[in-house]
């Protein structure tokens, strides 16, 4: 394939030499060979001035070209800028050169779309988006954007990513911050090869980041967070007016007062609710179960919709409008369930998040907003009681892969606190599977397996059981991974305790089980859970790898040998170990009985990037292993 | 004397019923409603749509829909929240009842649960979330908006107990409806339809369309006669055409001119093509302009000349390029309207302007057609995306137009052939060839064309084949769309074998294992659509290590479905230390009805126990004993 790469550098100095007189913009010809390399597009340039007016004032240039080399770029050629009532567009203009960097045409006033930026799950939100699609597709072509967006508060100063997409390769890039002499932000650094450059002009201060030839990145499983391998800055305002409000983020304490001033006079619960809930408790209750009653009673009567409103989505609409509708957001739901908590006396704090089953990076010496979700917290003398609002089915107190082991800003009286979320143990997240196979002489089997699903696997698994009866079925078929099988019975038992666990127990009918050749019956050791992820081997991989929670399995399967039938063979034990976890399996006689037991242990971690392929070794010998079958003969 | 009197009461119940009054109120909710606790036909319904209501006012030109649905379990609180698009004046208006102490409370929707979002300049959104929706709870919620809509259906995903449409009769508009789906409708009088205990509709995979089981009425509108607007539309599918011939944005853009393509044209007469040459040169031509993803029987412009400069364009002005090119390169060719597979179908009884939403081109050469599509980059002259293959089209011409059939003889065909030595260590190394023709072809390019750098695609192509390295490789054709795509790589397979005892046990069908029936699901209800026949052929030759030779080998088999519409061959044979297995399925018909079903199933089922049988080798007697 050498051969296609050649041609196209060809096609690329053809192009160099037949364009003629005009100076040419952006001719692909520039383009740094490596960047070429695993590019469907490369950033020509990109260049963005902020100049900070005042608190309330910043005001983003920026101009950016992207030349697209293939149809699967294409998607890289449109533009996108973001706004909410706290922002403004404008001075947009687009531009489009063909390989040769020669002007094919502007983009017209009438073609910049602005619709709203509305996402998939919410029902209402303030945000809107200018879009552009260049209408072009004759590869590779260029297309330049240039635009300014003033903000009315420093709230929204970010800083930036190198990173512009998967195969997007950077040729230039450029970040200029301006700012009053007077005014103070705080930033950081990842993976620059060159820092910043500071100066003083004009009684303005200047802070220049640059970075030229970046490469294009490949998306790579397990890489972790950007932060980990890419170049980026991180910048917040150490003092910034949002709306009416004052903000602080020189502390973590400072800054979460500035949540606590938003939430203030929200925790209006009208007494009317309170009088009922009060009927609900007594005195012989544990903290505990107070805090249950009264979590059950919000997930009961309210539901989640998601309406951002309010100083750029950041303050939630207070407790007696959640009453009086039964629904709201994150930000909405966990203020009513923290200021129901605090009208019984609970110290509950309302929480903010970054959640995602990547659990969010934060910096714990770098105070910025990190946050897209809101939970409750209740502190107890001897516990904390963790809440997810916007479920209205987690048991009391769990926190399920979205929300687990990271750093969470809690809004106190005091302020923020910095506070980690509970991460689930090796062996809390786990799922053990035992079960009982008959096999018949003609190959067919009856199969009674029963499962318990722990930890992270229980809202996993718990979805089954808010399903209608068809769907719950035809869901349970799918999952189970034998070619073909009747399922005979099922049943699905959720234990809503604080550590919740889910049972799941199946009867089935498997006609082809064992392969039945001459005298002999071979069958598969492993039937319920085979080993499926397995890792792409990977040939230059850059980025480190993380694995991002730990988990168990433990398999225990009896198969009964039919009668006429003995055992020939079993494969060898298997023991795998590695530092990524631990492997093993075993068959064993036992009376009539093949006794089949394997055990999978994966480690949390980070791990550098030669270490990747070691684990995706590992990860086939498991999946290797799954496969074992066991032989019996007639005799 | 008793028939008569039969008569006369089935006379006085059909006028009662016609008389009738609207089956619900909007605000006026029953103390029964609010009691009930499970859907007694489906007691698995998170919520059930007690009624819904939809009523045509022929005085006020008014469609309104009133819909009361009832929620049973806390899941079905989420089906209280609702999105329509709409112009500015659309209505919308809801109440929430619930149960409180014994009295029923119920509780306007306010505008702060309504908003109305500007999607763009013109176009609008309602979004509606519900107050106070619990387990327990009814809401009705009425929308009303100008003239019908594009639909009415009796079926959702949830069950509906009872659902009621009333189109009285307006002198001044004549439409017409096309009952589409499964369910019962049933008539009262002239203009009152009327469906019972609609089961909740679940969409099932391989189905060619939703829109062709569910339940529902589509509207066209024939025509519209009030003062100051008189518009007539379609009653044949002969009007079809001829409205489609003086439309604007169809007949109009395909008349407006094409000197744009002057260049093109002069280009393709420049080489001395046979006709057949000729079209596929044109139709390769036309693809300089790359598809926006819009399926549109229209052009967005009544002149075409700007698309064409844009060099992207809907499926309607790409193919109106095409038309305009070739009868510039005067080919006996005319436009086709037609319906895609995610659309529905047409029906020849009920002719529908509404229905059309794509088009394509025929060309007449010789005693042949041909249909052309030059929307997709990787697709030959002679073949049709998989959403064309939809039973069949309307040929627009000067002569009213004429049915043209869509269906195509082109396959899905692919080959792949294994050579391999098993080592002692129980790796495999060897080649693997591939080879896709025709929508196999088609698939595999357009899926490689998303891969940004060969090294992607090999990782993908690694990931997909666990425990295979490839070594080297080369794709052969890739670019060359009229040819079969070739794949050659070296590879290694690691533990491709398992030793049990003295035994070592291997899989010789190798990836080509089938180890997933597509048809797991037990029952199904409409029919299985694969659009398109199926052959795949894979051939496997592994030679054993020096001193082993063949203990058990799995027999050959052979499985068919009735009628011939599709066959398996599987041959196991080994010749010293070389064992070659030949596996073949063939799928000869599109489409399977759901009584079918099973002989599907059941024919995976076999497949996927015949693949699952291991090839056993042993270590030579001789060698054994030395």
């Amino acid at each position: 394939m050498k051969l296609r790469y050649n041609l196209l550098l060809l096609l690329l100095a053809f192009f160099a030499i037949s364009s003629g007189k005009k100076t040419p913009t952006y001719p692909v010809s520039d383009i740094p060979e490596n960047l070429l390399k695993g590019a469907d597009a490369v950033i020509r340039e990109d260049h963005t001035e902020m100049e900070v007016l005042s608190k309330d004032k910043v005001v983003y240039t920026m101009k950016y070209a992207v030349t697209v080399l293939k149809e699967s770029g294409k998607d890289k050629a449109l533009f996108k800028a973001y706004y909410n009532k706290l922002s403004n567009i404008s001075n947009i203009s687009a531009t489009v050169y063909d390989a040769q960097g020669m002007k094919v045409k502007s983009i017209p006033q009438n073609e910049i779309f602005d619709v709203t930026a509305i996402s998939g799950f919410s029902l209402y939100e303030d945000s809107r988006v200018k879009r552009i699609d260049p209408k072009y597709s004759v590869y590779p072509y260029t297309v330049e954007y240039s635009y300014q967006q003033k903000y009315n508060s420093a709230f929204y100063m970010h800083g930036w990513y190198v990173f512009s997409g998967y195969n997007t390769a950077v040729q230039d890039f450029k970040f200029k911050v301006i700012t009053p002499l007077d005014f103070k932000f705080h930033y950081k650094e990842y993976n620059l090869e060159q820092g910043v450059k500071e100066s003083e002009q004009d009684d303005k201060r200047v802070f220049d980041w640059e970075i030229a030839n970046y490469e294009a990145p490949q998306n790579e499983v397990l890489s972790g967070y950007y932060e980990n391998w890419g170049p980026a800055v991180y910048i917040a305002a150490d003092e910034f007016e949002l709306g009416d409000y004052n903000g602080d983020q020189r502390s973590w304490s400072s800054f979460g007062k500035f949540f606590q001033t938003l939430n203030q006079g929200r925790n209006n619960v009208p007494q009317e609710t309170i009088d009922k809930i009060a009927g609900m408790l007594n005195e012989d209750m544990s903290d505990y179960e107070k805090i249950s009653i009264i979590y059950q009673y919000s997930q009961e009567k309210n539901r989640y919709v998601s309406i951002q409103e309010g100083i750029g989505g950041q303050q939630p609409f207070d407790a007696e409008t959640v009453d009086r509708l039964s629904y709201g957001d994150c930000k909405a739901l966990s203020n009513y369930v923290v200021s129901l908590l605090r009208s019984f006396g609970f110290n509950a704090y309302y929480t903010l998040v970054r959640a995602g089953s990547y659990s969010g990076f934060t910096e714990e010496n770098f105070v910025r907003s990190y946050y897209n979700h809101a939970i409750a917290c209740v502190a107890l003398e001897q516990d904390t009681v963790w809440l997810e609002c916007t479920s209205p089915y987690n048991p009391c107190g769990y926190l399920g892969d979205f929300t687990d082991d990271r750093d969470v800003l809690m809004i106190t009286e005091e302020g923020g606190k910095l506070v980690k979320t509970p991460s689930f143990t090796i062996e809390e997240n786990n799922q053990t599977i035992g079960g009982k196979v008959e096999i018949q002489s003609d190959g067919s089997a009856q199969a009674i397996t029963h499962g318990v699903y722990k930890g992270a696997n229980y809202s996993k698994e718990y979805y089954l059981i808010v399903m209608d009866e068809k769907d719950r079925r035809k869901k349970i078929i799918k999952s189970i991974d034998i070619p073909h099988f009747e399922l005979i019975d099922y049943k699905i038992t959720p234990h809503k305790e604080r550590k919740p666990w889910l049972e799941k127990d199946l009867t089935m009918y498997i006609p082809g089980f064992a392969s039945k050749m001459g005298e002999r019956l071979f069958f598969p050791l492993n039937t319920m859970n085979k080993s499926s992820f397995i890792p792409p081997y990977s040939r230059n991989r850059k980025t480190p790898m993380l694995v991002a929670r730990s988990f168990s399995e433990n398999d225990s399967i009896a198969y009964q040998i039919p009668e006429g039938y003995k055992m020939e063979a079993v494969p060898e034990p298997v023991n795998l170990s590695s530092e990524f976890g631990e492997y093993q399996c075993k068959a064993v006689m036992q009376g009539n009985e093949i006794l089949y037991e394997r055990s999978l242990k994966i480690w949390k971690g980070n791990y550098s990037t030669e270490k990747y392929n070691e684990f995706v070794e590992f990860m086939e010998k498991v999946a290797k292993s799954d496969e074992a079958k066991a032989v019996l003969v007639k005799g | 004397m008793k028939r008569t009197l039969t008569l006369v009461i089935s006379i006085v119940i059909a006028l009662q019923f016609c008389a009738a009054k609207a089956p619900i109120k909007f605000g006026k909710v029953d103390m029964e409603d609010l009691k009930m606790t499970v859907y007694e036909p489906d007691t698995s319904a998170v919520a059930v749509v007690l009624c819904k209501y939809g009523h045509f006012n022929a005085n006020d030109f008014r469609f309104t829909t009133i819909t009361r649905v009832k929620i049973l379990k806390k899941e079905g609180t989420s089906l209280s929240e609702f999105s329509f698009p709409g112009k500015e004046s659309m209505q919308v208006r809801a109440k929430v009842f619930n149960l409180e102490n014994g009295e029923v409370v119920d509780e306007k929707v306010k505008n702060e649960s309504i908003f109305k979002l500007k999607i763009t300049d013109d176009v609008y959104r309602m979004q509606v979330a519900l107050p106070n929706v619990k387990v327990g709870s009814v809401y009705d919620i009425e929308t009303s908006q100008i003239l019908l809509p594009g639909e009415f259906t009796f079926q959702r995903e949830i069950p509906v107990k009872y659902c009621e449409l009333v189109l009285e009769e307006a002198p001044e508009i004549e439409f017409r409806k096309r009952t589409s789906g499964f369910g019962t409708l049933q008539p009262i009088g002239r203009n009152t339809f009327v469906a019972k205990d609609m089961p909740a509709f679940k969409s099932e995979p391989f189905m060619d369309s939703r829109e062709n089981y569910v339940t529902k009425f589509e509207f066209d509108i024939l025509r519209i006669n009030v003062p100051g607007y008189f518009k007539s539309f379609t009653t044949t599918w002969e009007a079809v055409n001829d409205i489609l011939e003086d439309h604007m944005y169809f007949g109009g853009a395909i008349s407006n001119g094409s000197a744009f393509l002057n260049d093109i044209k002069k280009e393709i007469e420049l080489k001395s093509y046979e006709p057949y040459e000729k079209m596929v040169a044109a139709y390769e031509a036309i693809k300089v302009v790359k598809w926006n993803k819009y399926e549109s029987l229209y052009a967005s412009e009544p002149n075409l000349s700007g698309v064409f400069k844009d060099k992207k364009a809907n499926a309607g002005e790409i193919n109106m390029m095409l038309y305009l090119l070739l009868q510039k390169l005067d080919f006996d060719c005319a436009p086709v309207a037609m319906s895609t597979r995610e659309n529905g179908r047409l029906n020849p009884f009920y002719p529908s302007l509404e229905k059309l939403n794509y088009m394509i081109v025929n060309v007449n050469l010789g005693d042949k057609n041909y249909l052309l599509d030059a929307t997709e980059e990787f697709m030959p002259a002679d073949m049709l995306p998989k959403r064309c293959l939809n039973k069949s089209g309307r040929l627009i011409n000067k002569q009213s137009g004429i049915w043209v059939d869509l269906n195509t003889d082109k396959i899905d065909k692919e080959v792949v052939v294994y050579d391999l030595k098993l080592s002692e260590e129980l790796d495999a190394e060897g080649t693997m060839v591939c080879e896709e023709s025709e929508y196999a072809a088609f698939d595999f390019r357009k899926d490689y064309s998303e891969y940004a750098s060969d090294e992607e695609y090999v990782q993908d192509f690694e990931m997909k084949h666990s425990g295979l390295r490839v070594k080297d490789f080369k794709l052969n054709d890739v670019e060359s769309i009229y040819k079969p795509v070739k794949e050659e790589y070296d590879i290694k397979i690691s533990s491709v074998a398992q030793k049990v005892g003295d035994m070592i046990m291997f899989n010789p069908l190798l990836f080509e294992q089938v180890k997933d029936n597509p048809f797991k699901l037990e029952d199904r209800k409409y029919p299985v659509d694969f659009g398109y026949k199926r052959n795949k052929l894979v051939m496997s030759t592994i030679s054993i290590p020096e001193g082993y030779e063949f203990s058990t080998l799995p027999k050959s088999a052979r499985f068919a479905l009735p009628d011939k519409a599709g066959s398996v061959t599987i041959n196991y044979s080994a010749i010293g230390n070389k064992l070659t297995v030949m596996y073949n399925i063939q799928i000869n018909k599109e489409v399977f009805s759901y009584q079918e079903y099973p002989y599907l199933k059941q024919l995976y089922a076999m497949i996927i126990d015949k693949h699952a049988e291991p090839v056993v080798i042993k270590k030579n007697q001789d060698e054994a004993s030395l």
